[in-house]
C-alpha cells in the first residue's frame, strides 16, 4: 500500500518536471538552451519562469480551493466558484472598465468584486452563527447566475471597446503583467493551501458527516468557517490575475482522490503537483498550438478536462461494480 | 464516583420542538444500560443531548461531576465516543482510515500517529476481526463489516464511555449477536461502560443490565429488565398487546407480539 504510493508521487514529480523543462523550452520566441541560460535572454527566461510559477500557483489554488469545498459540502461537484467568486470578479472588472479605471486597477477590483460576492453568499446563507451546507450551495449557484446576468447585460450595451478585451480575460490568461502582484497572490496561495493542509484531519472527518466529526472532537462549524473563508480569499486572489480558469478545481482533485484516496494529508500535496503538471501543460498547449494566438487558458483546460474527467469517472463507475 | 454521567432535570430538542421533559437518571461506572421506548419517545434526542450534539433548553449533563459543556471538545471526545447510524459517506476511505479517525482527539493539528496511536488502532481492529478488511474502501463493505469498523473507530478512542444508536438496526440476528456480544466483552474486559439505545426489547432484555424505558419524552420506569420489561409497562407505553415469558437459557424476560385478530377471533 505504502510502496505504490511513493512511485505514483515519483512519477508526478517527474512529470511535473518535464512539463517545467517544457514550459522554459518552448515559447514564441524560438531560443536553445545555451541562449536561453545566456545573460542577453535573461528577461525571456524570467517571462516563463514566471509563467510557469502562475500556472502552478493557478493550478495548485484552485484544485486545493476545491478539495476543501467538496469535503466541506460533501458534494462531488463543488468547485472553487461555486461561492459565487468568479462571477463577482467578473462583474468588478467589467463595472472597473466601463467607469474607464485604468487596466492596472483590473485585478483590484475583480478581488473586491470577488470577496463582495462570496461576503453575500455568505451572509444570505447565514442562521445565527452556523453555515448550512444546503444554503450555501444553492446561494452560490443563484448569485452567480444573477452576477453572470449582468455581466452579459452590461458588455451587450455599453459601446466601451475595451470591454471586448475584457471577454478574453474573463476566459482565463496567465500572462504575468506584473511580477510584484504575482509576488502577492503566490504568498497568499500558499499561505492558503499551507492553512488547508494544517486542517487536514478536520477535513477527513468532516468528509464523515458533521455529527460524526463532532464525536472525533471537530467542530464542523468552526472548521467551515475557516476554511470558506482561505477558500474565499484564494480564489478571489487567483481570480483577479488570471481570470476564470475552469475544470481544474473540480477534475484535479477527483482525479488525485482516484489515485491517492482521500485522505486529506496525502491528497492535498498531491494535488498540487497534479494541478501543478496539469496547468503548465495546459498553458503551453494554449500558447504554442496556434502561435502567434494565443487561446485562453480556460477553454484549453475544458477542452482537455472534460475527457479526462469522464474516464476518471466511468472508471471509477465500473471499479465499484466490480463484485 | 461510581456514576460517569449524570442528567438533572433535562430538557431539550430541536429548537422549538422540545422532545425530552425533566429526564433524570444515572450512568454508573462499568455498566450496560439501554434506553428503549417506541418512535418518537425521544430516546435519540436524548442520547443526543448526552453527546453534545444538542444543546440542552434546562438541566444538565454531568460526566464525571462536571458539565458536559465545559469540557474543551477534544478532552470530552476522549472520555465519550459515539456510534451513530451513519450512511457511509462519499468519499472512498479504507476501513483502517476510518479507524484510524478515532485517535483524532488524542492528536494535535499535523502530529502523526505514535506507536501508542497505531497500538490502538491496531488493537481496536482486532477486538472487531476487521484486520483483514484493513485495506477494503469502505463503501465495499457489507452492513456488518461497515458496523464493525465504525465500531472499531469508537474503540481506537479508548473511552471509558461508549454511546451507541441502535447499533444492530440494519442487521441479520447473526450480526446483530455478534456485534452485542462484542460490546458484552468489551464491557466486561475492557470495563468500558456502555449506553446504547435500542429497538429489539428482547436483545436489550439480554445484553443489559438496567434499562430506561421511554414514554413521550419522559421516564416511564428505570430498572433491571426484569422490573422494566413488564406486560403492563410495555402495554401502555407501546399501546399493543405483548406476552412476557422467561428465556429458558437466560431466564431474562422475553417480549412475544400478538397480531390483533388473535385477541378477538370471533369478529
Amino acid at each position: 500500500m505504502k510502496h505504490p504510493l511513493k512511485i505514483k508521487i515519483a512519477v508526478l514529480a517527474g512529470i511535473c518536471g518535464v512539463m517545467v523543462i517544457l514550459g522554459l523550452s518552448i515559447g514564441s520566441v524560438p531560443l536553445t538552451w545555451s541562449q536561453l541560460l545566456s545573460p542577453e535572454y535573461r528577461l525571456i527566461l524570467f517571462i516563463r519562469l514566471w509563467r510557469i510559477l502562475l500556472a502552478s500557483v493557478t493550478g495548485s489554488g484552485l484544485a486545493v480551493a476545491g478539495i476543501i469545498l467538496q469535503a466541506l459540502f460533501k458534494n462531488p461537484l463543488a468547485e472553487p466558484y461555486l461561492l459565487g467568486t468568479s462571477s463577482g470578479a467578473g462583474l468588478g472588472a467589467v463595472i472597473a472598465t466601463i467607469i474607464g479605471a485604468s487596466s492596472a486597477c483590473l485585478p483590484l477590483s475583480a478581488f473586491l468584486g470577488a470577496i463582495a460576492a462570496t461576503l453575500c453568499v455568505l451572509q444570505l446563507s447565514r442562521i445565527g452563527s452556523r453555515l448550512p451546507v444546503q444554503a450555501l450551495i444553492l446561494n452560490g449557484v443563484i448569485i452567480s447566475i444573477a452576477l453572470s446576468g449582468i455581466i452579459i447585460f452590461l458588455i451587450s450595451t455599453s459601446p466601451n471597446e475595451a470591454l471586448h478585451g475584457l471577454m478574453w480575460w474573463l476566459w482565463g490568461s496567465l500572462q504575468v503583467f506584473d511580477p510584484f502582484l504575482l509576488a502577492v497572490v503566490t504568498i497568499i496561495v500558499v499561505s492558503g493551501i499551507i492553512c488547508a493542509y494544517v486542517f487536514s484531519q478536520d477535513l477527513n472527518a468532516v468528509c464523515l458527516g458533521e455529527e460524526n466529526a463532532l464525536h472525533l472532537g471537530v467542530n464542523t462549524e468552526n472548521v467551515k468557517i475557516v476554511l470558506l473563508f482561505v477558500t474565499a480569499i484564494m480564489t478571489a486572489s487567483l481570480v483577479s490575475i488570471c481570470g476564470i480558469i475552469g475544470f481544474v478545481g473540480l477534475i484535479v482533485p477527483h482525479a488525485t482522490r482516484f489515485w491517492t484516496g482521500p485522505n486529506h494529508r496525502i491528497l492535498i500535496p498531491v494535488a498540487c503537483l497534479t494541478a501543478s503538471a496539469f496547468m503548465i501543460g495546459c498553458d503551453l498547449i494554449s500558447r504554442s498550438i496556434a502561435t502567434p494566438m494565443e487561446i485562453p487558458i480556460g477553454i484549453v483546460t475544458a477542452i482537455i478536462g472534460a475527457p479526462i474527467f469522464l474516464v476518471v469517472f466511468k472508471t471509477k463507475q465500473t471499479g465499484k461494480t466490480r463484485p | 464516583m461510581n456514576e460517569i454521567i449524570t442528567v438533572r432535570d433535562l430538557c431539550g430538542g430541536y429548537t422549538g420542538v422540545p422532545v425530552i421533559h425533566n429526564v433524570s437518571f444515572s450512568i454508573r461506572r462499568g455498566e450496560t444500560i439501554g434506553i428503549i421506548g417506541p418512535n418518537g419517545s425521544g430516546k435519540s434526542t436524548l442520547l443526543r443531548l448526552i453527546s453534545r450534539v444538542l444543546c440542552p433548553e434546562k438541566g444538565e449533563v454531568l460526566l464525571e461531576n462536571r458539565n458536559i459543556r465545559t469540557f474543551p471538545l477534544k478532552e470530552f471526545c476522549r472520555k465519550v465516543a459515539f456510534v451513530g447510524q451513519e450512511a457511509p459517506t462519499e468519499f472512498s476511505f479504507s476501513s483502517r482510515e476510518i479507524v484510524a479517525m478515532g485517535r483524532i482527539p488524542h492528536l494535535r493539528r499535523l502530529e502523526p500517529e505514535s506507536r501508542n496511536d497505531k497500538d490502538a488502532i491496531a488493537e481496536a481492529m482486532r477486538l472487531t476481526d476487521v484486520l483483514e478488511l484493513a485495506d477494503r474502501e469502505i463503501q465495499t463493505l457489507s452492513a456488518g463489516e461497515c458496523q464493525r469498523v465504525i465500531l472499531a473507530r469508537a474503540l481506537a478512542q479508548k473511552t471509558e464511555l461508549i454511546l451507541l444508536d441502535e447499533p444492530t438496526s440494519h442487521l441479520d440476528i447473526g450480526h446483530q449477536v455478534q456485534i452485542l456480544d462484542l460490546l458484552r466483552m468489551l464491557n466486561r474486559r475492557h470495563c468500558v461502560t456502555i449506553a446504547m439505545v435500542i429497538h429489539d426489547l428482547n436483545l436489550a432484555s439480554e445484553y443489559c443490565d438496567r434499562l430506561i424505558l421511554l414514554h413521550e419524552g419522559r421516564i416511564f420506569r428505570v430498572g433491571a429488565p426484569e422490573n422494566v420489561l413488564t406486560y403492563q409497562n410495555l402495554e401502555t407505553v407501546y399501546k399493543t398487546v405483548v406476552v412476557v415469558r422467561k428465556n429458558p437459557v437466560s431466564q431474562k424476560p422475553y417480549i412475544l407480539l400478538v397480531p390483533r385478530e388473535q385477541l378477538c377471533p370471533r369478529n
